[in-house]
């Protein structure tokens, strides 16, 4: 009897202890589920108001760089609930200034400028754009920075013309910014060569610039300088009449930017997005793409590797999981999985630009169907292991 | 006086007939009540049987007079005398057991190879058909084994049907499972589909399991041993019964029993049948079941019985295919309830994995006393399988619970009808993803005849013959094209352009068929208190296949020849009575067992393998068994050697041309201790006992294997396969189980009954040949656990009928536990893919005699 009640107690010892079996995994899965945030996918455009909370002056970031650096914290803040593995396509601006004139000179090539070289004393016009470089640096010898020279010229290309384009002076160096011609001031509407305001400028600008590039391909993004004049009051006293009460025509540099159906004037911002993700809580720039397998994928696959891998090609086809047991005969190694992922990104994203990355699941059979994940990263072309 | 019926135990391969037959009522002094489970056995033969439920028994003699011994654990033995005159049926009345007696023995009866306490030299479980009716409840066939050692039973997905077993460490494919002496296993794959019989549970008379080599003379692939399943056969009484019960879930069942007796002209009939239907546990495993049960028996004369028995078990039940990580089902609301593989479509319920199946087993028995010592038993039987699993091919995936389209939100339901938008949407172009059913069917046909030769009182030799034909045929269909107007299939290359409809086949189309042709013959002593037994048997199995699919019509290649492999088995061993209360076995054998058809036939096309290996399976056992009246122990050392287990590797030479190699030497050695306890404490308290320690593991490496060409050069030398498995225990069973027991009588018929079941060093399931690389750490232990199960039993009387209400509690305590698991690709907790086992289930019932 002794003995019997001696069995019991080691009976009922192990059921004690057995009742709760799974009491210690579910407590150390539980616990970091609840240290789990939520996962977002988020795309956002930063508002004037982000900027001014970034404690930013104007709304946009000086570089990328900065960017990248103040944003993971603006995420933080902004999304308090996102945690690790979540994804936020962020669109904001970069301050990106391109030069225009602070002070203008304005001037009418004449007869005596052609002279006084050999090149074109002859015909009195300039034939080549060297010419005009040369004629720029000698008659403006001390110009300030920033200067935009409003040049009037005459210029041989089968015919004679009268062009006016500006001129402008950066860092001692001369850019040309193309000018409107008589006839195109006329085309917009105007019975003068000059628009009647600023406003109507940038209204008619676009349109101009427009029909001015319509046989060249242009991408979503290209930024295009013009040269527009305006009768307006003469507060730099251009014409040298020593009055800066009265009128003169003055000339202007504005950028325009492509936004892919049409010009508009460039703010000096250049519109940028960025995937960031969340490690571990932690946000960081980062590319990577998640992607699950569709059923079409792993056909494709099958079709693709049929020749090389008949056995296991067929049966990821027909099975759409890749059977990863080394003892079947159609089993998949890491190596052939590597090879399988490459079509079937290259077939996603055939564009992929290099360094882009990408987290592939897709379902394996190990004896039964379960999810396997690869991380990938474009180098050289091909898709590698991303370590 | 109700009409009795004169049979025999027909559907048997063993050596009795009716001189006549006896009946009577066993009953329990103390009570005045019937009891069910005594043994009862014509002395000095192995003729016997046990009583039913009320007690009642009716045992065929074959001598004109005799001596019935009646025997019951905790019961003073009884022995009867009785004449009969040829073709009587005698009454032996009411025999009244008293309590507390001598020493005792529990006997079974001889037919369909089981085994005798005492006697057949092999460790044994008998479970009753008491204890089947009373504790089955929701559980399946190999449930009712679980306190049972060295078993270890699981639900796996948890749908209606399905049910794993593993014995001695163990699956299906290497347990041999005989209903009524004829074989089921898949004739192609060995496994053994629970589902088939899931309602067979209402029928069986009796369930046992032989552990390790077993009794069977007949080849079969008891690896880790053979479960008998004995159904009812003819009832001998008019009569029959009436039950219902519900369950958790919406559990619903009812069925019925009803027996003619025997006619004046010798004819007899038994029908019964159930439904079963609900849901289940988990999430989507709505099922519905029915069983049927037919006997027509007729006793053509003294020397001839013919008996005709068909049962089968229709069944469609949704499954849970997927198995998920701990995290998704603590993320899950559903918690381990969750199931990710059904989903809604115009707001039905749709199980994508589903499984249906009906397989009919019709035999025909003929019983033949040719003389007074020769007696031939031979049964033809047939099985038509037709059914399978549904399944999802094409571009929405429908298996993934997170991240996924057709999910309204992470684990929850599968959303068909944006399927069904988006093939709608495809048009002309054809479904982008629909439903398919891959179907299995099969025809068997068989035919098992014995001879059995008394050559003096103590030498009896048997022989026989186990012919069978098996065409099984896979294809997949299309079950629902979701909206879309056809399914492209270019798997046919005899129709490459397919505009498949449902009901069309689609991916694949072939037979296989599988030829057996065996023999065995045994030789057995018995004298005193010594009995021993050699047996041999010799299998040769034929495989061809013929594919409709990947090969042209008329092309020679369509059809294999056919591939023949054979394989032999020997065993033998002894039992020593050394007292009344002690006796001793041993057993010892070794088998080749043939590969099968896939190892044959490789990568699904007509590949042949010819030089497939068979494996060699070699046992040992010793058996020690201790009886008094009221204490029954049995202990168990065993030690089986399973070598060259299916190893097969195709590796590509230099040319790309593809070689198969039959890699040896994959072994495993499955050895333990097995103690089961029986004690009678009280005349109304019985406690139960039991526990088996094992030790499965793999037993070495295979290192540097190089595979040579014909011309003798090696194709693999800079990549050699390397399988490194010495000392990795085997997965998927668990290898310590424990079990304790008590059936206490309240009240006067009122039975409370409770079993602690307890698991432990269950390892994940893994592919051993994928441990490719070196000291990789084991498979991944799942935490041991205990359930508590309980049980309460009334019977009384409703007007003038017998009546049962019956209810059990399954995991009373609500215990979350993995019961199957596979491992990951860390080895751990996290990384492993899993089921958990039913939380808290119940099923309360009743059941009328008339």
């Amino acid at each position: 009897m002794k003995n019997t009640f001696y069995y019991l107690a080691i009976f009922l010892g192990l059921a004690l202890t057995s009742c709760e079996p799974m009491e210690d995994i579910h407590d150390e899965i539980n616990s970091k589920l609840d240290n789990e945030r939520a996962i977002g996918d988020l795309s956002y455009t930063l508002t004037e108001d982000d900027y001014d909370d970034l404690g930013l002056d104007f709304p946009n970031f000086n570089s990328i760089d900065d960017a990248k650096s103040l944003l993971p914290g603006f995420l933080a803040d902004k999304y308090p609930n996102y945690g690790a593995k979540s994804s936020a396509n962020l669109t904001f601006d970069i301050y990106a200034p391109k030069t225009t004139e602070k002070f203008l000179k304005v001037y009418t090539v004449k007869t005596e400028d052609y002279d006084a070289y050999p090149a074109t004393e002859k015909f009195d016009n300039f034939d080549n754009e060297s010419q005009i470089y040369t004629f720029l640096n000698d008659k403006f010898p001390d110009l300030e920075n920033r200067t935009l020279v409003s040049l009037t010229y005459k210029f041989y290309d089968g015919s004679v013309k009268t062009l006016n384009n500006g001129f402008l002076y950066v860092n001692g160096e001369f850019t040309k910014i193309e000018g409107l011609t008589d006839a195109e001031y006329n085309m917009a509407g105007e019975s003068f060569p000059n628009f009647s305001t600023a406003d109507e400028a940038l209204a008619k600008l676009p349109i101009f610039l427009k029909e001015k590039y319509k046989y060249e391909l242009l991408q979503a993004g290209d930024i295009k300088p013009i040269m527009y004049k305006l009768y307006t009051t003469d507060v730099q006293d251009v014409d040298g009449d020593g009055s800066v009460t009265d009128r003169a025509t003055y000339s202007y540099v504005k950028y325009f930017i492509y936004d892919g159906t049409n010009f508009t004037p460039y703010n000096n911002t250049l519109s940028q997005s960025l995937q960031f993700g969340n490690i571990d809580g932690v946000w960081i720039p980062d590319n990577t793409i998640r992607y699950s397998l569709a059923g079409s994928d792993y056909s494709l696959v099958g079709g693709e590797l049929s020749a090389t891998y008949p056995g296991p090609a067929g049966n990821v086809a027909q099975f759409q999981s890749f059977d990863v047991r080394a003892s079947s005969g159609n089993y998949w190694s890491p190596t052939m999985l590597v090879e399988a992922m490459n079509i079937v990104l290259d077939n996603l994203m055939p564009n992929a630009e290099e360094g882009q990355q990408y987290v592939v699941t897709f379902a394996v059979y190990n004896g039964s169907v379960v999810n396997q994940e690869l991380s990938l990263i474009k180098e050289g072309g091909v898709w590698v292991l991303n370590q | 006086m109700r009409k009795l019926l004169a049979l025999a135990l027909f559907l048997t391969t063993a050596t009795i007939f009716a001189q006549g037959t006896l009946t009577g009522t066993v009953m329990d002094s103390d009570m005045n009540a019937p009891l069910p489970g005594a043994t009862v056995m014509v002395v000095g033969t192995n003729n016997g049987t046990t009583t039913d439920f009320d007690g009642k028994f009716t045992l065929n003699v074959k001598s004109a007079s005799g001596t019935v011994e009646i025997s019951f654990i905790g019961f003073e033995k009884k022995a009867v005398q009785f004449s009969v005159a040829n073709g009587e049926t005698k009454s032996l009345g009411s025999i009244v057991l008293n309590a507390d007696a001598n020493a005792l023995d529990e006997i079974v009866v001889t037919s369909f190879s089981l085994a005798i306490d005492r006697k057949t030299p092999v460790a044994v479980s008998t479970i009753s058909a008491e204890k089947i009716e009373t504790k089955i409840g929701n559980q399946e066939f190999p449930e009712i084994l679980k306190s049972t050692p060295g078993v270890y039973a699981t639900k796996s997905g948890g749908g209606f049907g399905d049910a794993e077993l593993r014995l001695r460490g163990f699956n299906s494919e290497n347990i041999a499972v005989m209903i009524n002496g004829v074989p089921v296993n898949d004739m192609e794959n060995g496994r053994v589909y629970w589902s088939n019989w899931a309602g067979l549970t209402d029928v069986t008379r009796t369930m046992q399991v032989q552990r390790g080599l077993g009794a069977s003379k007949v080849a079969v692939p008891s690896i880790g041993g053979t479960v008998n399943i004995v159904t009812k056969s003819t009832d001998m009484e008019e009569g029959g019964n009436v039950f219902g019960s519900v369950g958790n879930d919406g559990l619903q069942k009812f069925g019925f029993t009803v027996a003619t007796g025997k006619s004046d002209n010798g004819w007899a009939a038994t029908v019964a049948a159930s439904k079963t239907s609900g849901e289940r546990f988990a999430d989507g495993l709505q099922f519905e079941g029915y069983s049927y049960f037919v006997n027509v028996a007729k006793e053509i004369n003294e020397n001839h019985l013919l008996s005709l028995s068909a049962f089968g078990a229709p069944q469609r039940h949704g499954q849970r295919e997927t198995r998920y990580s701990i995290e998704d089902y603590q993320r899950s609301d559903r918690g381990i309830k969750f199931n990710g593989d059904w989903g809604y479509k115009n707001g039905e319920v749709v199980n994508v994995q589903d499984n249906f199946y009906h397989k009919p087993q019709i035999s025909l028995n003929h019983y033949w006393n040719i003389s007074d010592k020769t007696d031939l038993s031979t049964a033809a039987y047939v099985s038509f399988g037709t059914g399978g699993g549904g399944g999802y091919t094409g571009a929405a995936n429908l298996r993934n619970a997170t991240n996924n389209p057709y999910r309204n939100a992470d684990y929850q339901p599968l959303q068909l009808d944006r399927v069904v938008a988006q093939n709608v949407a495809r048009g002309a172009d054809g479904a982008g993803t629909i439903l398919y059913d891959s179907r299995n069917d099969h025809n068997w046909y068989g035919a098992l005849s014995t001879l059995t030769h008394r050559l003096n009182d103590e030498i009896e030799i048997m022989g026989g013959l186990d012919l069978r034909y098996y065409k099984g045929k896979h294809f997949r269909e299309v079950k629902d094209l979701l909206g879309g107007q056809y399914w492209a299939d270019d798997s046919n290359v005899n129709n490459p352009t397919k505009l498949s409809q449902v009901g069309d086949k689609m991916a694949y189309y072939n037979d296989g068929i599988v030829l057996w042709e065996g023999g065995f013959a045994q030789a057995e002593y018995s004298k005193n208190d010594l009995s021993a037994f050699v047996s041999a048997s010799a299998s040769n199995t034929s495989y061809k296949r013929k594919d409709y699919f990947l090969y042209e019509d008329g092309s020679p290649e369509q059809e294999t020849d056919f591939a023949n492999f054979f394989g032999f088995g020997v065993k033998g061993g002894a039992n020593y009575n050394l007292t009344a209360k002690s006796n001793f076995f041993a057993n010892i054998g070794y088998f080749e067992k043939a590969p099968f058809f896939n190892t044959v036939y490789l990568n699904n096309r007509n590949e042949l393998n010819a030089d497939a290996e068979n494996q060699k399976i070699f046992s040992v056992e010793l058996g020690y068994g201790f009886r008094t009246s009221d204490f029954r122990a049995n202990v168990n050392v065993y030690r089986t050697t399973w070598s060259d287990r299916t190893f097969t590797q195709q590796v590509r030479s230099q040319s790309s041309e593809i070689f198969t190699a039959n890699i040896l030497g994959v072994d495993a050695i499955h050895s333990g201790v097995e103690i089961d306890l029986d004690w009678k404490a009280t005349d109304k308290l019985t406690l139960t006992g039991m526990a088996s320690i094992g030790d499965y593991k793999w037993a070495n490496d295979v290192t540097g294997v190089v595979i040579f060409d014909d011309n003798n050069q090696p194709i693999n030398a800079d990549n050699p396969i390397n399988v490194f498995i010495k000392d990795t225990p085997v997965g998927d069973a668990a290898q310590t189980t424990m079990a304790l027991g008590f059936n206490y009588e309240v009240f006067p018929r009122t039975y409370l009954r409770g079993d602690f079941n307890y698991n432990d060093r269950y390892y994940a399931d893994f592919e051993p040949t994928n441990r490719t690389v070196d000291n990789l750490p084991e498979p991944w232990e799942a935490p041991s656990y205990g359930l508590f199960d309980f049980g309460l039993t009334h019977k009384f009387e409703f007007g003038p009928f017998d009546a049962t209400l019956n209810a059990n509690l399954f995991n009373a305590f609500d215990t979350e536990y993995i019961a199957d698991a596979q491992d990951g690709r860390n080895f751990d907790a996290n990384t492993a893919s899993v089921w958990y086992g039913f939380g808290r289930t119940y099923t309360v019932g009743a059941k009328i005699k008339f």
